[in-house]
């Protein structure tokens, strides 16, 4: 499921009742002004402007932005390598899922002025080299078990920056992100457990084809 | 052979030089940036709406009425018990019908009802203790320190919190009844009350227990809650009377801070046959859980915090000893119907009470973890697995609806005494928990069977 596909499965999910989860304005009254800049425009009137990023925004950015650009790479290089079916599939859903979130943190970026890093991360490109080193079932499990690790830090982003964010466009993008990226996990730590569990994803799906 | 020639290299690369953590404030709490004056003005002029906010989710998700089970009173008789299943339906749906369903089909048609989800802090982003209106009055009224904050007040109506003040039964003295005169133990009032009653090391234990100390709200740094510097809290300004006035909190074992849930104040009562302490950390003393408040309950669980705002550390062979010592001397209310083996008497239990205790037994499953003879605990942490009915990441209330994984059993014995339910208090009613466990654990328990666990609790 995209991002914009999930928002309006959100969206319909709320209109079948299950509204009573969001009480109110998700942004209203959200932010903690003690940690916030405090040259804050409209600060002590007790709602920061909503437009201004505080630190947590700019790293937030600044990282999703890195994490994002490494699912596609990533992601695409997995399917050059003709990966096992499952985690074919799952390398497309990444393609697709983070294509669409990472314009959306580029226009977001834009409107808050965070100067977006425009290559990879140290780490990102190491992964990258190794797993570019790999074929085969050891290609498919590295890739893996990176993706669990990427979406372990994303959610942990995602969920610090809801909590102390204080640009109301970063916060929403996070709140919005926060159950697909969820989703992403579970579905790679599924995979993973498929590969200890023997049945490897690539002899299986042969096996059904 | 090849491969692992190249990957070498690498390997070493990305373990000397390539770290990419996270934020630190994901696990460490910030200095604060802007001055107190400017920001007691923000969060006081922002306050309106945390607190318009906080009750629009109350409002949605239960029924908030004042409506009393008719004729039944908490233990010191001085407050009526609440009645009803407050949690709000979807539209449509009957508890009936919720019951019938599974749960990939609650989870994908968001049929859960949100008041069985985790409920958020008033004002999850700051989070921190918040006491209610009565606990301030009467503290501020006996000893002239502030637990106002000015950035949040309690949330919960006064008639889903315990009676205040609660009585006190001491285990040791179980021939005296009731010994707290009414009142609310303080620093100023607990030798009078107490003398002859208690031994002198368990009043020295007392002493302590209701002696402020620096918390991260309430202390004498600019990063606090509360308008002048303050002496900070003791541990009954929430363990009221060694039971609960309600008073809430975050949990100090989660991070980031959206991911935290909320702690609703547990009672003391019967601390002597618990086991393990914590609704998380499973600790195994009371010692080593008086001990360690003071970086916890205190401080969220973030001893740099704890150390720059002046943390008490009770030493253990003597403070330690005598708090636990005092605390495991605190009883549970009397229950007139219940035998010594943790069983309903039927010369003088109801038809509908022993009916309850059948359920409980049987088809409720409630006694495979509180177990009656061990007074309705059975020392062990459970994961109810409520994330098979949701689905996880919805953000409410700048909270993160997240599994919560195992927590510990709680009693029951004196329970109509201790509104609200569950770790976080999400349940207002006794007949809220029945609902609550109805489905998580598919009972499909009747409506008369739902009815008789409730009359049975009461008699607890």
């Amino acid at each position: 499921m995209s991002k914009y596909r999930l928002s309006l499965a959100v969206a319909a999910l709320v209109g079948a009742g299950i509204s009573t989860i969001y009480a109110a304005d998700p942004k209203a009254a959200g932010a903690n002004p003690t940690f916030a800049n405090p040259d804050t425009p409209g600060l002590l009137e007790g709602n920061p402007a909503p437009d201004v990023a505080n630190v947590t925004d700019v790293v937030f950015l600044k990282q999703i932005a890195i994490g994002g650009k490494a699912e596609v790479d990533l992601g695409k290089l997995a399917v050059e390598r003709n990966a096992a079916a499952g985690v074919e599939s799952f390398a497309q859903r990444m393609i697709k899922d983070h294509d669409q979130a990472n314009a959306k943190v580029a226009t977001l970026a834009r409107s808050a002025r965070v100067d977006l890093p425009r290559e990879l991360d140290a780490e990102h490109k190491a992964a990258r080299d190794e797993l570019s080193a790999l074929r085969g079932t050891e290609f498919d499990l590295k890739y893996i078990d990176a993706q669990i690790k990427d979406h372990q830090k994303a959610v942990q982003l995602l969920v610090h920056e809801i909590g102390s964010g204080q640009h109301a466009g970063a916060r929403e993008l996070a709140a919005n992100t926060l159950p697909g990226v969820l989703e992403h996990l579970e579905m790679a730590r599924a995979l993973h457990d498929q590969f200890i569990a023997g049945a490897e994803p690539r002899r299986a799906a042969a096996a059904s084809r | 052979m090849n491969r692992t020639l190249l990957a070498l290299p690498l390997l070493l690369l990305s373990l000397n030089v390539h770290a990419d953590p996270l934020p630190p404030d994901t696990t460490y709490r910030p200095l604060p940036t802007a001055p107190l004056d400017a920001v007691i003005k923000s969060d006081r002029a922002a306050k309106p709406a945390v607190l318009q906010r906080q009750q629009a989710l109350l409002a949605q998700r239960y029924d908030l009425a004042d409506k009393p089970i008719p004729g039944v009173k908490m233990s010191g008789g001085r407050k009526t018990v609440q009645g009803g299943v407050r949690v709000r339906l979807p539209q449509g749906m009957t508890w009936e019908r919720l019951a019938s369903m599974t749960p990939e089909d609650i989870r994908a048609q968001g049929a859960f009802p949100a008041g069985f989800l985790r409920l958020p802090h008033v004002k999850q982003s700051a989070g921190g203790q918040v006491f209610p209106k009565e606990q301030i009055d009467e503290i501020n009224n006996q000893e002239k320190r502030s637990l106002e904050r000015f950035d949040v007040d309690f949330d919960l109506p006064e008639h889903f919190t315990p009676e205040f003040p609660a009585p006190i039964f001491l285990q040791s003295r179980p021939d005296l009844g009731d010994v707290s005169q009414g009142k609310l133990l303080t620093i100023r009032n607990f030798y009078q009350i107490m003398i002859g009653h208690l031994t002198p090391v368990q009043m020295e234990g007392l002493r302590l227990l209701l002696t402020p100390f620096p918390q991260e709200e309430f202390n004498q740094t600019e990063d606090r809650k509360v308008v002048e510097q303050s002496d900070g809290v003791a541990c009954l300004d929430c363990h009221q009377n060694f039971h609960t006035n309600a008073a809430f909190h975050l949990t100090p074992d989660v991070r980031p801070q959206a991911a935290r849930f909320r702690l609703d104040t547990t009672s003391l009562r019967g601390l002597f046959n618990q086991q393990i302490h914590g609704s998380k950390r499973s600790l195994r003393s009371v010692e080593d859980f008086s001990e360690f408040e003071q970086r916890t309950a205190y401080f969220n669980g973030d001893h740099v915090s704890a150390t720059r705002k002046g943390v008490n550390l009770p030493d253990r062979p003597n403070q330690v000893a005598m708090m636990a010592q005092m605390q495991n001397m605190i009883d549970f209310p009397p229950a007139p119907k219940l035998r010594p083996d943790g069983t309903l008497d039927p010369g003088k239990a109801s038809e509908q009470e022993l009916a309850g205790e059948r359920v409980f037994n049987g088809k409720g499953q409630c006694a495979a973890c509180h177990v009656p003879r061990q007074d309705f605990l059975d020392q062990q942490m459970h994961d109810l697995k409520t994330e098979r009915f949701f689905k996880t990441g919805l953000t409410v209330s700048d909270q993160v609806v997240l599994p919560d994984g195992p927590i510990k059993t709680f009693t029951l014995r004196g329970i109509k005494d201790s509104p609200p339910y569950l770790h976080d208090g999400r349940l207002l009613t006794l007949a809220d928990t029945v609902e609550f466990f109805n489905l998580v654990m598919g009972l499909k328990l009747t409506s008369a069977e739902k009815d008789s666990l409730v009359a049975y609790m009461l008699a607890l």
